[in-house]
């Protein structure tokens, strides 16, 4: 087996696993799942590169990537708290309507047809990073990392963290405790925006700039958030390994099979996790009712 | 003019019946099925194959209907292991898949070159205004079930399937019934996508249909039926499709194509509930 | 009251859009239908632009000159977005509704593959200024290209690296209509020089991970590498090889032309080895020459790929109906003996199954412009 299939399911695995992070952050915290951080993905990465466009600063470029991510983190949380925090489908559905207004307001203004937004220029993602690949490898691979120790520290060291918790176990009850949850639910919102900014900027340095960039990570971040579950420590590595197994799957297998065989062994890893957490929760179920039932 | 208008009506009645199939398995079990355009995809190439090879019709509708049920089932058996957003990430991943297969083998389907339509038997307008009739007639038929005991049986189940079971329905019934009618209707969607544009590619029906075709079944429950069903149809569907040939100018066009299926879903989710007890809870 | 409000706003709708969709056709006006993409995936906004402002310098100049036996040109233009089911949409509206007898489209091959059922039904004549897919040679008698089918370009680089003696040459192809045909044909060629194909991978279309396609292309240890996709795909593919692969070279196609496809590649673009019918102003003389200074003077930008087929392909529908008239059988059937026409993207006829004969060139990209190799 080559060793070259390892570091490229590690240089996939760098972008996903930071938006995987934020996608955590947004589940563990609100116990809500949605889309709208896809938008901030695709906000950061031009964003940041428009500000380069404009500024020729990578720092600030980088920052103003960020905020173009927290920016559409807080329109997600606004649509959610319209939404209501008890419809949990609806508001994947109402997200995915979001990110698809977004994605095609973004195809638009970049040059998707209309003459009105001539004057904004085509950018690329290559004027503001020049690494070469080992260099990228390195420098996504610590930001990853980083990222993951910073919310670690996050999640045992701040107030805040703490409070999410609470409001997102019982949303009735933090009001009682004077928690304002619905302050809390935007900052939240806000952070993760940010982390996907990031995302978005190290996943346009390795795959370029385009408007479809939202849609090939829906599916991969998803599946890895489900294998996870709530064992952060574990993030990075499920998202090398699902990786790992669509390049060993694409390797192995020729033409377009390889890729449908990687992805379906996804799925079944994301099943099995998925039974396997339904049945442990019907066991527990079984197991206090008995409790219950014996007193 | 008048052909042009076959086309419309076409893709307006392709929506409808996609819709259907969507709507089927969202009223009775309360999941969101994406998969219908798959399933039309791959009916939509059974059927071109087998006719391209001069197989006789018959023979070709009596079996392709009860694969692309048996299909359904399958599937949607899947949906009682798991939660609605756990199906929704399975069916994305199946979608994947089908579309990956459908390209890989392409001896039989073509693959990125597609496969036409041989025949011209069926280029005929009277099979195309037959069609029509029948999908409006269809239609019609549904919304009257809907208001009669089967139709109330059918929307508890969906609704709380523990009361239903309380009261002595059989759901996996139900369930079995509505699996069954989703997979004629994806079918059947598949079958008119032919008959109209003679020509089938692997990114043709699998990519926005089986989002849209949900998006405009999930506001079905309840009361006006007919009413909801027409406007959120032809929005979605047909008006697209005029909008998209209207002669306001091209720009106007490329704004309103892909923002309308983004703001209906938006509004959807807002204003719109998908179970009772979500309701009380509001 | 709420039912009523309904069906009168359904019925307001209609009739609206339905007003707005009628056209009357003028007697003065020629009407001729571009149904290209304006948007959808990347690259395919440019391919329409190119295009189109080639049909328009095109129509200018001949309306300057008193239009086709008298009647001024009018350019009716549609979006595919490169979708094959949008196409045939776009060309039944052209067909019906403003009437056309001359579509100019589509730019994917799989979309003029699905159109040409619909105009052997309402018998419209179809030109393609970009679709290059062998499968299309004689698929109807009333499709025609004016750009040369991928058999050409596929057999040009066979050659090519077989006289410069490389034995081995890896392929990785992206799997739509358009790029597969040179891959196949590249590949029969090469075999029946008695030469290997080590390894023939695909890559599915939007995709913008290639990196293991391209572990297991230079695993096979090829002398070369042929590598051929859209513009995302094409430029994803030349970076991600030179990530693993200083030194091996690479060939590609026409797509390689594309500005997107060096912006996306970067550096890594630089040698790149590619064959394309488009001539170059290096290369250019006599009507390609002037077409190029024309369009420079006009649009500031060189033409752009597929602008000479497009400028080329109004000019023969001028041709044939400055010599039969405007009878459509007519124009189809003097379309399929046009013999030694000199046009932008050169001297070319059209064969009886609607296909051009353009030679492709080689072309190599040296610190970010293309050049003659």
């Amino acid at each position: 087996m080559n060793y070259q299939i390892f570091l490229n399911a590690l240089a996939t695995s760098i972008g996903y696993s930071v938006f995987s992070l934020a996608l955590y952050g947004q589940f563990t915290y609100l116990r809500m799942i949605s889309i709208s951080l896809v938008t901030s993905v695709i906000a950061g990465a031009y964003g940041c590169n428009y500000a380069y466009l404009m500024t020729n600063n990578p720092t600030i470029s980088i920052l103003c990537g960020v905020i173009c991510g927290i920016i559409l983190g807080f329109c997600g949380a606004f649509l959610h708290i319209k939404i209501g925090r008890e419809k949990e489908v609806m508001g994947l559905l109402g997200s995915f309507g979001y990110f698809v207004i977004i994605q095609g307001l973004i195809t638009i203004i970049t040059g998707g047809g209309i003459e009105a937004f001539k004057f904004i220029p085509p950018v690329s993602s290559n004027m503001l990073c020049s690494f070469t690949y080992p260099e990228w490898l390195l420098f996504g691979l610590i930001i990853s990392v980083l990222l993951n120790v910073l919310y670690i520290i996050f999640q045992k060291f701040f107030s805040l963290s703490t409070k999410a918790i609470a409001t997102g176990d019982n949303y009735e009850l933090s009001k009682l405790l004077n928690l304002n949850p619905r302050k809390i639910e935007i900052n939240i919102q806000l952070l993760c925006g940010g982390i996907a900014g990031i995302s978005g900027i190290i996943i346009a340095f390795d795959k370029g700039l385009h408007p479809d960039l939202g849609y090939d990570i829906i599916l991969k971040a998803f599946a890895i958030l489900i294998v996870t579950g709530l064992n952060i420590y574990l993030l990075f590595f499920w998202s090398f390994f699902l990786a790992l197994i669509e390049s060993i799957a694409t390797y192995l297998f020729d033409g377009q099979i390889g890729q449908a065989v990687g992805l379906s062994i996804v799925v079944l890893i994301v099943l099995i996790t998925i039974l396997n957490k339904n049945i442990q929760i019907s066991r527990m179920k079984v197991k206090l009712k008995e409790q219950v039932l014996s007193v | 003019m008048f052909n042009y208008l076959i086309v419309v009506v076409l893709f307006w009645c392709i929506g409808m019946v996609l819709t259907l199939s969507a709507f089927f398995v969202f009223k009775s079990d309360n999941k969101f099925f994406l998969m219908t355009g798959s399933i039309a995809s791959m009916s939509g190439y059974y059927f071109i194959i087998l006719s391209n090879n001069n197989v006789s019709l018959l023979y070709i509708l009596f079996s392709l209907f009860p694969i692309a049920i048996i299909l359904s089932i399958v599937i949607l058996h899947i949906s009682r292991y798991t939660s609605q957003f756990q199906f929704i990430l399975v069916t994305l991943a199946l979608i994947e898949m089908v579309k990956r297969f459908e390209f890989h083998f392409d001896r039989i389907t073509g693959g990125s070159y597609g496969v036409r339509l041989s025949t011209l038997s069926f280029d005929s307008i009277y099979l195309k205004i037959f069609l029509i009739l029948f999908v409006f007639a269809l239609v019609y038929f549904i919304n009257r079930i809907n208001y009669t005991r089967i139709g109330y049986l059918w929307e508890i189940t969906g609704l709380t399937p523990l009361g239903a079971q309380s009261i002595g329905i059989n759901i996996n019934k139900i369930f079995l019934i509505s699996a069954l009618a989703s997979g004629f209707f994806s079918c059947l969607g598949g079958l008119i996508y032919i008959i109209s544009y003679g020509y089938l590619h692997p990114n043709d029906l699998s990519n926005d249909l089986g989002l849209m075709a949900l998006s405009a079944a999930i506001i079905l429950r309840g009361r006006n039926f007919l009413v909801k069903f027409t406007l959120s149809t032809f929005v979605l569907f047909a008006f697209r499709e005029i909008l998209r040939f209207a002669d306001i100018g091209n720009t106007v066009r490329f704004a309103v194509y892909d923002l309308i299926l983004g703001i209906f879903l938006v509004f959807i989710s807002i204003k719109f509930n998908n179970t009772l007890i979500e309701k009380r809870n509001n | 009251m709420k039912l009523h409000f309904n069906i009168i706003s359904i019925v307001i709708l209609i009739l609206s859009t339905l007003f707005f969709s009628c056209t009357k056709k003028s007697s003065d006006e020629y009407i001729i239908g571009v149904a290209v993409p304006f948007s959808g995936q990347e690259g395919a906004a440019t391919y329409g632009k190119n295009i189109k402002q080639a049909c328009e310098l095109a129509a200018d100049e001949i309306n300057k000159t008193g239009g086709i036996s008298g009647r001024k040109i009018k350019l009716v233009y549609e979006d595919t977005k490169l979708i094959p089911s949008i196409s045939v949409d776009a060309v039944t509206k052209l067909s019906t509704v403003d009437r056309v007898d001359i579509i100019i489209g589509d730019v994917a091959s799989s979309s003029t593959i699905a159109c040409s059922k619909v105009v052997e039904q309402y018998k419209t004549i179809l030109i393609s200024p970009a679709s290059t897919s062998h499968e299309i040679s004689g698929i109807s008698k009333y499709v025609f290209r004016t750009i040369a089918p991928d058999t050409y370009e596929g057999e040009a680089m066979a050659e090519f690296c077989k006289n410069k003696g490389y034995r081995k040459v890896a392929i990785c192809y992206v799997d739509n209509a358009g790029t597969k045909g040179p891959a196949l044909i590249f590949k029969k060629k090469y075999e029946e020089f008695g030469l290997e194909v080590p390894t023939f991978e695909v890559l599915s279309q939007g995709s913008t991970d290639a990196r293991t396609q391209m572990t297991k292309l230079i695993s096979s240890k090829p002398d070369a590498v042929y590598l051929l996709g859209y513009a995302l795909e094409l430029g994803t593919m030349i970076k991600q090889f030179r990530e693993q692969d200083k030194l091996l070279p690479i060939f590609s196609f026409q797509v390689m032309e594309e500005p997107k496809v060096r912006e996306i590649a970067g550096l890594s673009a630089e040698g790149v080895i590619f064959t394309t019918p488009t001539i170059y102003e290096d290369l250019a003389s006599g009507k390609s020459r002037n077409f190029i200074e024309k369009y420079k003077a006009v649009y500031t930008d060189p033409p752009g790929i597929f602008s000479a087929n497009a400028y080329d392909a109004i000019y023969i529908i001028k041709y044939c109906i400055d010599k039969v008239g405007f009878d459509k059988e007519k124009i189809r059937s003097e379309l399929s003996q046009i013999s030694n026409f000199e046009g932008a993207s050169g001297n070319f006829s059209i064969n009886k199954n609607g296909d051009s004969d353009q030679k492709p060139f080689l072309m190599i990209v040296r610190e970010g412009k293309i050049v003659k190799y």
